[in-house]
C-alpha cells in the first residue's frame, strides 16, 4: 500500500520536503542571500528600488522606545498591519480595519487597546515571532483592501496568490483563500482553501479544504472555479523579477491584490511549502524538469520567461482530483514526463 | 553536481572502510570482544604470609612470585601491606618480591595477589641451560645411579622417555630406589633423587613447584619435573611420569628453595587462596593490550580513568541518537521541538527510567505551559519571561524531588537531571506554537517530541549496542558514512504519503 503510494507518487512527479532542500532550496538559494527575503523591510527596499508594488511602509519600530510614543506614531492612520519583519507562517500579523473610541478594531471585530499593541510589539521586538527567537522589529504598513473579485469568496482576511519561480520561470500559481476556520489567515495548514491557478489564463481551478477536493468557499458558498485573477500578466512579471531582486533561484512569491493599487508584492520565501502541489492536483517535478532543461539554454529575459511558462508550463491543471493525468496535459508534456520515468 | 556527488561518495566509502577495517583489525587480531557478556577464564591466587615480627628490629620478608608461567598470562598483580616497602627482583629463573620495614612488631600479614587468565601460549621462562658436571657423589649412590641409568637407557629413545623410565624405576621401591629417594617418602625427595638421577646422566633438570588453579582456601605446591630435551624444556609428572603440565597448573617457583624467607619475624606461615574469577573479557583484552604494547589498544577508550569512561559510554551514544532523530524527521517526518531536544530528554531518561521520565516531563512542560499562560498577562519581554519559566521549572523539580522523597518514590530524586533549559525552551515554544497554531498542532508536536525522545532513549540505551560503541569507538566511523549516505535520500518521507496521497489518486 505505502509502496504503491510512493511509487504512484513519483510517477506524478510530486516534490517531497527532502528533495526540495535537498535539490532545489540548497542548489539555488545561496545562503548570503537569505537576509533579502527573511527580513521583510530588506525585500520591501528591493521590490521599491525595483519599481515593484508593495504596501506602502508606515513606520518601522526598531526600539522599545519608540513604542512609548505608539499612539501618536499611530495618529494619522485610521487603519494599518502590524507585521514581524522577520516573522513566518503569517505569525504575528495583526490586522486594524478602524477605530472604535480609543480602541483599535481587528477585522474579526476584537477590539484591542494601545496597551495590547505595545505589548504585542514588544514581544515582537524581542523576537517572540522570529525564526530563532532573535531581536527582530516591526512593520507598520497599509492595510491592503482586497479587490472585490475575491470579495466574494474569502472570510475576513486578505487572500493571496502564491507563485513558484524556478530560476525565475513561474512554475506553478495557487490563490489562498482564508475561511472562517483559518481565522482570516491565508495558511492551508489552518484551514484555508487552496485554489490551483492555470498559469496560461490565470483562470482558477478546483480548490482543496485540507485535502478534500472542494468547488466553492465554506462560508460564503460562492464557487471557487472559473474566476478570473485580474492583472494575471503582471503577476505573473512581478513573480519572475523575484529572482533578479534577490537572486534566489528558488522562491515562492506572495502577491495581494489591493482594490486600488493592483497587484502588490507581500513577502518572498525561500523555502515555499509543497501544498501547492495539492491545490493544483499535480506534482512541481515535472514542471521543474522542463524549466531547468530550458534554463540551460541560457539567461532569458522577464518577459521571455514568462511567455515560456505560460506556454509549455502552465499547459492545465486537473479540474478534477481523480482524472487521469493525461486528460489535461498536452503532448509535450506527455513525452517529457515519459522521459523522466526512463531517467529513474 | 556530479563531482559533488562523487566526492561524496568517495568520502562515505572511505569512512566506511576506514571504519570496517580498524574494527576487523581490533576484533580479530587483538582479540576485542564482541559481545559484553563474553567472560573469559581466569583466576585469582591470593598468597599471603604471616608472622609476628620481633620487636625493633627490621624486618624483610621474600617471597617467590609468579613470572611469566606457561599457558597462562598475568593480568594484574597487587602487592598489599602496611608500610612495607616492596620492590621485586628477577633472579636466574624466579622472581621474588622483598617487603621490607625499619621497625616492626606485632603480628604482621603480607598480601601478593595475581590475577590470571588462560592463554594457548605454551612457553615459559626456562632459558637453555648450561651444561653441568657430574657431581660426585658418595660410592654406594653411584653405583645405583649408574645402574638405574643403564636400566633406563635399555627401554627409553629419548630424554623424554629416559625420564619416564627413570620414575619407573623409581617407582618399584627396591634397594636402589629406597637408597637414592631415602627414608621419609615426599614428593621433594623423590624429585629430588630423578634429578640426581638424571644429573648424573648429563641430563638438565629443574624441580619445579606450584598449584593446580582450583577453588581453594589453602592450597597446597605440587612438584613437577622440568626436563631440557634440547629443543626445550619439557614438564613431567614426577609420580606418573606423563608428560606435559596440566590444564590449570600454575608455576610458581623453579627449585628447591622454599617459596619464602622472613629475618626478623618469628613463626612464619604462608597460605594460597585461589578462586576464579569470570572475567570480563574486555577488560582481559584491555590488559593484554597493555603487555603486549598495542598502539591500536593503548589508544582504546579502556585506558582513561574510570569516571571518564562512563562520561564517554554516554556521550558515544549520542551520535546513535542523532542518528534516530535523522530517520524520524528525513524518512518518518515526525515533528519534534527543536532538532536534537529529544536526545538530550532521551539522555535524561536514563537516570528516571522512560515511564517516569515520561511522566516527570509531561508534570514539568504542562505545570510550565500554565504558568507561561498566565505570564502572557502580566506582558512581560522575551527575556525576562524564560528566566521566570527556568525558575518555576527548577522549583517543580525541587517540589518534585521533595514530594517523591516523602512518598518514598526514589525515582521522583532523578529529576534533576532533566536539562531545563531545554524544558524552558520546550514550554516556551510548544506555548507560541498553541497560539499560533492551536492545541492541536502543540500537543502533536509534543507527542512526537517525546515519542522520538523515547526511541532513542530505546536504541541509545540498548546495552549490546553501548557496549559495541565503547569498545569499537571507530565505529563512529562508520555511523558517520551511513548518516551522510542516509543524508543524500531525496525520496519521500512517510507523513508525506499521507500528505499527498491525495496526487496519487487514492482516497
Amino acid at each position: 500500500m505505502m509502496w504503491k503510494i510512493a511509487r504512484e507518487l513519483k510517477a506524478q512527479g510530486v516534490l517531497g520536503i527532502n528533495r526540495r532542500n535537498g535539490d532545489y532550496v540548497l542548489r539555488y538559494n545561496p545562503r548570503k542571500n537569505y537576509p533579502f527575503v527573511d527580513d521583510k523591510l530588506q525585500t520591501k527596499q528591493l521590490a521599491i528600488d525595483a519599481g515593484i508594488g508593495v504596501p506602502t511602509l508606515y513606520q518601522s519600530i526598531t526600539a522599545e522606545h519608540q513604542l512609548k510614543s505608539l499612539g501618536a506614531l499611530l495618529e494619522p492612520y485610521p487603519d494599518f498591519v502590524i507585521k514581524p519583519a522577520h516573522g513566518a507562517g503569517g505569525d504575528g500579523i495583526i490586522v486594524i480595519s478602524g477605530r472604535v473610541f480609543k480602541h483599535y478594531r481587528q477585522v474579526n471585530g476584537t477590539l484591542l487597546t494601545l496597551d495590547d499593541l505595545q505589548y504585542h510589539l514588544s514581544s515582537l521586538l524581542s523576537g517572540a515571532y522570529s525564526l530563532g527567537g532573535h531581536p527582530d522589529h516591526g512593520l507598520i504598513e497599509r492595510r491592503v483592501i482586497v479587490d472585490p473579485v475575491f470579495e466574494a469568496v474569502s472570510y475576513e482576511g486578505v487572500p493571496d496568490i502564491r507563485v513558484i519561480c524556478l530560476l525565475g520561470y513561474p512554475a506553478m500559481a495557487m490563490l489562498r483563500l482564508p475561511t472562517r476556520a483559518s481565522n482570516g489567515k491565508a495558511n492551508l495548514h489552518q484551514g484555508a482553501i487552496g485554489v490551483g491557478i492555470d498559469l496560461a489564463t490565470g483562470l482558477t481551478c478546483g480548490g482543496v479544504l485540507h485535502n478534500d477536493a472542494i468547488d466553492y468557499h465554506p462560508d460564503t458558498l460562492n464557487s471557487t472555479v472559473n474566476l478570473q485573477v485580474p492583472y494575471w500578466d503582471k503577476i505573473l512579471s512581478m513573480a519572475a523579477r523575484g529572482y533578479e531582486l534577490t537572486g534566489l533561484g528558488y522562491l515562492g512569491v506572495d502577491i495581494v491584490l489591493d482594490q486600488t493599487h493592483g497587484p502588490l508584492m507581500l513577502e518572498l520565501n525561500a523555502r515555499p511549502g509543497l501544498n501547492i502541489q495539492i491545490a493544483n492536483r499535480e506534482g512541481l517535478l515535472t514542471r521543474y524538469k522542463a524549466i531547468e532543461a530550458e534554463a540551460s539554454h541560457g539567461v532569458a529575459s522577464v518577459a521571455e520567461r514568462v511567455a515560456f511558462s505560460q506556454a509549455f508550463i502552465g499547459g492545465g491543471s486537473k479540474q478534477a482530483p481523480n482524472d487521469p493525468p493525461e486528460h489535461v496535459l498536452n503532448n509535450r508534456r506527455i513525452e517529457r514526463s515519459d522521459a523522466l520515468h526512463l531517467d529513474g | 553536481m556530479k563531482s559533488r556527488q562523487h566526492h561524496l561518495y568517495a568520502l562515505i566509502g572511505t569512512l566506511f572502510f576506514l571504519g570496517i577495517a580498524i574494527f576487523l583489525y581490533r576484533h580479530l587480531a587483538l582479540d576485542v570482544p564482541l559481545t559484553e557478556t563474553k567472560t573469559v577464564n581466569s583466576w585469582m591466587v591470593e598468597a599471603n604470609l604471616r608472622f609476628t615480627a620481633e620487636r625493633n628490629r627490621p624486618v624483610q620478608a621474600h617471597m617467590t612470585i609468579p613470572y611469566m608461567p606457561p599457558s597462562l598470562v598475568i593480568l594484574d598483580e597487587y602487592f598489599v601491606s602496611q608500610n612495607y616497602g616492596i620492590t621485586t627482583n628477577l633472579n636466574a629463573d624466579n622472581r621474588e618480591a622483598v617487603w621490607s620495614l625499619r621497625r616492626g612488631s606485632g603480628p604482621q600479614s603480607l598480601y601478593y595477589r595475581v590475577i590470571l587468565r588462560e592463554t594457548d601460549h605454551q612457553a615459559g621462562r626456562l632459558g637453555k641451560p648450561l651444561l653441568q658436571k657430574r657431581r660426585v657423589l658418595p660410592d654406594n649412590e653411584n653405583v645405583a645411579v649408574d645402574t638405574m641409568i643403564m636400566q633406563a637407557r635399555q627401554s627409553s629413545a629419548d630424554i623424554q622417555t629416559f625420564t619416564q623410565s627413570v620414575i619407573h624405576e623409581l617407582d618399584k621401591h627396591d634397594g636402589n630406589a629406597r637408597l637414592l629417594i631415602g627414608d621419609e617418602p615426599g614428593e621433594r625427595a623423590l624429585v629430588q633423587a630423578i634429578i640426581t638421577v638424571l644429573n648424573q646422566a648429563r641430563i638438565e633438570a629443574r624441580p619445579v613447584q606450584g598449584i593446580h588453579l582450583k577453588q581453594d582456601t589453602r592450597a597446597e605446591t605440587q612438584w613437577f619435573l622440568a626436563v631440557y630435551n634440547e629443543q626445550g624444556w619439557i614438564y613431567i609428572n614426577p609420580h606418573t611420569g606423563a608428560a606435559g603440565l596440566p590444564k590449570n597448573f600454575l608455576v610458581w617457583q623453579y627449585g628447591f628453595e622454599p617459596l619464602f624467607a622472613v629475618t626478623g619475624g618469628k613463626i612464619p606461615q604462608f597460605s594460597l587462596t585461589i578462586s576464579p574469577t569470570p572475567m570480563n573479557a574486555l577488560s582481559a583484552a584491555k590488559t593484554r593490550g597493555l603487555q603486549i604494547d598495542s598502539r591500536l589498544l593503548r589508544f582504546s577508550l579502556l585506558a582513561l580513568p574510570v569516571n571518564v569512561q562512563e562520561t564517554y559510554k554516554v556521550l558515544l551514544m549520542v551520535p546513535i541518537g542523532a542518528f534516530i532523530i535523522l530517520l524520524l524527521r528525513n524518512f518518518v517526518g515526525l515533528m519534534t521541538f527543536g532538532t536534537f531536544m529529544p536526545v538530550l530528554i532521551a539522555l535524561a531518561f536514563r537516570e528516571t527510567h522512560v515511564v517516569w521520565g515520561l511522566i516527570l516531563f509531561t508534570l514539568i512542560v504542562s505545570f510550565g505551559l500554565l504558568v507561561r499562560f498566565y505570564l502572557d498577562k502580566l506582558r512581560l519581554l522575551l527575556v525576562p519571561r524564560l528566566a521566570v519559566i527556568l525558575t518555576v521549572v527548577i522549583l517543580m523539580m525541587l517540589f518534585i524531588s521533595v514530594m517523591s522523597l516523602n512518598l518514598n518514590l526514589g525515582s521522583g530524586l532523578s529529576v534533576a537531571l532533566f536539562p531545563m533549559i531545554i524544558l524552558t525552551m520546550t514550554i516556551e515554544r510548544m506555548c507560541v506554537t498553541w497560539d499560533e497554531r492551536g492545541a492541536y498542532e502543540a500537543i502533536k508536536s509534543g507527542g512526537g517530541s517525546l515519542l522520538a525522545a523515547v526511541i532513542a532513549y530505546a536504541v541509545m540505551y540498548f546495552p549490546a549496542l553501548q557496549y559495541l560503541m565503547f569498545a569499537f569507538p571507530e565505529l563512529l566511523f562508520v555511523l558517520l558514512a551511513v548518516i551522510l549516505m542516509f543524508g543524500e535520500y531525496r525520496g519521500y518521507r512517510l507523513s508525506e504519503l499521507f500528505r499527498f496521497k491525495v496526487l496519487a489518486g487514492m482516497p
